[in-house]
């Protein structure tokens, strides 16, 4: 497959963003290749109750 | 070959946590962050937490699309050779992001979030579930 792109006039006039945030791309310009990931883990055993102040050991994943 | 960015005004207030902001070309950009949020009702400390090595989270692979590459001509035409902006206004960029004025070859972002809440005791109105839950003292 041939795939032909004409790049004409690009004018922006204000771009306003509150965040990028975990993996995420802002870009003006030109790129070939993006690749993002990204792992968020909030899991119910994640919620800790009591007055111990260690964070650690709690059960892997 | 690539084109001219012009941006006229910028203003970020906060770039943070293996971020970027870059103004100019650039050929590969590497981003990789692993964050371990706590989130804590009463803030104490002991100085040895955040053992980033028991959670699997930090050592499993972050999926990324596949595709199978194929017979593929790409041709670019750049009949205007400028990216033309007025105003860039940016909060924040956090945790593994890219803002770039400029062009680039290749951007590769890998990001690893694992959050805790702690509370000194159960919440009103938080119906726990015993088996979900680990008290710890």
């Amino acid at each position: 497959m041939i795939l032909n792109v004409v790049n004409r006039g690009l004018s922006v006039g204000f771009i306003e963003v509150t965040g990028v945030a975990v993996s995420s791309v802002l870009l003006i310009g030109d790129c070939d290749h993006i690749a993002m990931g990204s792992i968020f883990d909030t899991p119910p055993e994640s919620l800790i109750v009591g007055t111990e102040a260690g964070l650690v050991p709690l059960s892997p994943e | 070959m690539v084109r001219l960015s012009m941006v006229d005004d910028v203003k970020i207030t906060a770039v943070v946590s293996s971020s970027n902001f870059q103004i100019g070309d650039s050929r590969n950009v590497n981003l990789i962050t692993r964050v371990l949020a706590v989130q804590k009702e009463v803030s104490t400390y002991q100085g040895h937490e955040g053992d980033l090595s028991i959670f699997d989270i930090y050592k499993r692979d972050v999926p990324f699309p596949s595709y199978k590459a194929e017979n593929l001509q790409v041709n670019f035409h750049n009949e205007v050779p400028v990216i033309k902006v007025g105003g860039l206004r940016v909060i924040s960029v956090a945790s593994s992001s890219l803002v770039q004025i400029g062009s680039t070859e290749s951007i590769i972002g890998i990001a690893r979030v694992k959050h805790f809440r702690h509370y000194a005791q159960v919440p009103s109105g938080f119906r726990m579930r015993p088996e979900l839950t680990i008290p710890i003292d």
